[in-house]
């Protein structure tokens, strides 16, 4: 008889909702239940990721490593908000917006993730353009619109959640950048020390490199996709423990593999003051594990990155809208089901396309849509713990103290880092 | 087949003949959970079911090999063991409509076609004499004294918190209710220890 079984039956009960569903775990249905999640968390770094990464570790060194140890509670903690909203209400996150708060509120804070959202796409459509660049020598730009294409019509036409398991182990080769971090032979003392104690810097290139870092790592898409996900697979509130482990390993591994990200660049792009201004210069950071093929290693993997992340992009953009307007929704649906949340996903696709198009430079497309979620991202933070902290919204799985404290310092870190950008920026202008 | 079957019944048995006929319409229970497709005499199932439907359906299909198809194909088929336990938690949904025959309508609904097991389902109007608390829990008090001075009715079904997603889901898609909200689960009557 299991716990919740004994419980059910049993005598001595707690009155607490919350309590009843806390399942002990042993170590075994902890590593079954992380499984997923480290599979899932491979994929959180889409190809803006690693470039933004890559720009940060090649322009500062391993200044902001600290800030993604700071940030890797805070992503766990927004995340695990996100799943158990969804659990707790029965429904995803625009449509708990827009009937909490109310279309004026909701509107455009769903907007604003949409259009970083697009803008995200765009950028990395850019780099999936690129990194084929890489491979065949053919110019980016003319792998943009057969790409957007192909990936539009699997996303609204074949079952993309079947797919994505399978694109899942193209994006296992960015594991290698944890490999290439430790034969790039960098100076593990500084790496250590820029890790535990922050270096902090009000120059306008550090603080949009922070901010692109916070961007990318607790970024707003995530928030929709985890909640919608919790939805599509009605997963409820008795699996919240093991839902936690699941986000915990995720988000730790998809940190742990933006650090060796920054360290490797660090190490092979920094010390040599060495600038990324294509694919290629990104590339580069892997090369002390796989030499001659780390374009090779690296075009692969940001073309599985693109191909996972751009339907989730798409989606996600499609369940903030549908959820506004109270459209039916849902990746497992048939097109003719939910026409206009997929209509979303297609014109989503468009419009990235043309921005695709007509931008000249991927990797500063892929940078400045980080920054763009990083000055959105705090905005649907604040949203959220205010939704999780609400005990009539959440009964007794309301926030904690510990969960109210990490979400709000995250909110808090993302904010100062926003003012100061945009106050710098007004004062001395926008880095070149 | 005889005269004494079910309304559920009669649209599986008239949705297997569609499916049969080559039709792809959404399934009478399971909706879009499920999707059926012939190709080359191969009767293709895929989608998420519970494990005992997923069976169910299985075994059904098979019969109808030999019969209009040459076999089925079920490896798209996910049947879900569900992780989480009825009689733990339950949920009490509340669901706006125009007037209490639309909401009464959404609730045969829900209990005759969809086949749910309420554990109590109840519609209120304007004119209900006093708010039933042992069904609106406190803090949605207001939100339902509101609906009634909008001249709505209100469908309220509590059910086990295992069957909540499901019902959300159809009062807010299918019986298109207004608005709909989900309480906060709590215990089970049964895992209450003043109960």
């Amino acid at each position: 008889m299991s716990e919740l079984q004994s419980r059910a039956s049993g005598k001595a009960h707690p009155a607490n909702a919350r309590d009843l569903t806390k399942q002990p775990l042993s170590w075994r249905e902890k590593v079954r239940a992380a499984g997923p999640g480290l599979i899932t968390g491979g994929a959180d770094n889409d190809p803006a990721g690693i470039a933004t990464y890559s720009i940060v570790g090649a322009s500062v060194g391993y200044a902001q490593n600290w800030l993604l140890l700071l940030s890797t509670p805070m992503l766990i903690v927004i995340q695990q908000m996100s799943a158990k909203v969804a659990n707790v209400t029965k429904t995803d996150l625009a449509t708990l917006l827009r009937t909490t708060f109310g279309t004026r509120v909701a509107t455009p804070a769903v907007l604003l993730m949409v259009i970083a959202n697009v803008i995200t796409m765009g950028a990395d459509l850019l780099a999936m353009g690129a990194a084929f660049e890489l491979l065949t020598g053919v110019k980016f730009i003319y792998w943009v619109v057969p790409l957007a294409a192909v990936m539009a019509i699997v996303t609204i036409f074949t079952d993309y959640k079947v797919l994505s398991k399978y694109l899942l182990w193209l994006v296992a080769v960015f594991a290698t950048y944890i490999l290439a971090a430790f034969l790039s032979r960098p100076n593990w003392g500084a790496v250590l020390r820029s890790t535990v104690v922050p270096q902090i810097s009000l120059s306008p290139d550090y603080l949009l490199g922070a901010v692109g870092l916070l961007g990318t790592t607790i970024t707003p898409y995530l928030f929709f996709w985890q909640a919608s996900g919790e939805i599509e697979e009605r997963r409820g509130v008795q699996g919240i423990s093991r839902r936690n482990v699941d986000i915990t390993a995720g988000m730790v591994w998809s940190n742990l593999t933006a650090f060796s990200i920054l360290v490797a660049t660090g190490a092979v792009l920094y010390s040599h003051h060495t600038t990324i201004k294509t694919a290629a210069d990104a590339a580069r950071a892997l090369e002390p594990f796989a030499g001659k093929y780390a374009t090779v290693l690296f075009a692969v993997g940001v073309i599985g990155a693109g191909l996972l992340a751009i339907p989730v992009l798409a989606a996600s953009a499609a369940f903030g809208v549908a959820g506004l307007a109270g459209w039916r929704r849902g990746l497992g649906r048939h097109a003719k089901n939910a026409p206009q949340f997929y209509v979303v996903i297609g014109v989503a696709f468009l419009i990235a396309m043309e921005l695709a198009v007509s931008s000249v430079n991927p990797i500063k497309a892929l940078f400045y849509s980080q920054v763009l979620d990083g000055l959105i991202a705090p905005v649907l933070v604040v949203l959220l713990l205010i939704l999780t902290s609400s005990r009539k919204l959440m009964g007794d799985f309301v926030n904690g103290i510990t969960t109210k404290v990490i979400g709000w310092a995250a909110a808090g870190v993302m904010i100062l880092a926003d003012v100061a950008l945009i106050y710098q920026i007004a004062t001395k202008g926008l880095p070149g | 087949m005889n005269g004494e079957q079910t309304p559920d019944a009669v649209a599986i048995d008239a949705w297997w003949n569609a499916v049969l006929a080559g039709g792809d319409e959404p399934h009478p229970i399971y909706g879009d959970d499920l999707k059926v497709s012939i190709r080359h005499g191969v009767l293709r199932l895929a989608g998420t079911l519970p494990t005992e439907d997923g069976e169910e359906l299985l075994k059904r299909a098979e019969a109808f090999v030999g019969h209009g198809i040459d076999a089925v194909d079920p490896k798209r088929l996910k049947r879900l063991k569900s992780t989480e336990k009825a009689g733990i938690l339950e949920q009490t949904l509340i669901a706006g409509f125009r007037n209490r025959d639309v909401a009464e309508i959404a609730g045969r609904y829900l209990v005759g076609i969809r086949r749910l097991k309420a554990k109590a389902l109840e519609v209120l109007g304007s004119g209900q004499a006093a708010m039933p608390r042992r069904l609106v829990p406190e803090d949605f008090v207001s939100r339902v004294e509101k609906a009634f001075a909008d001249g709505e009715a209100v469908l309220v079904v509590r059910v086990d918190e295992t069957e909540a997603f499901k019902v959300r889901e159809m009062l807010a898609e299918d019986t298109r209710s207004r608005w709909t909200v989900a309480t906060p689960p709590t215990p089970a009557a049964k895992a209450r220890p003043d109960v």
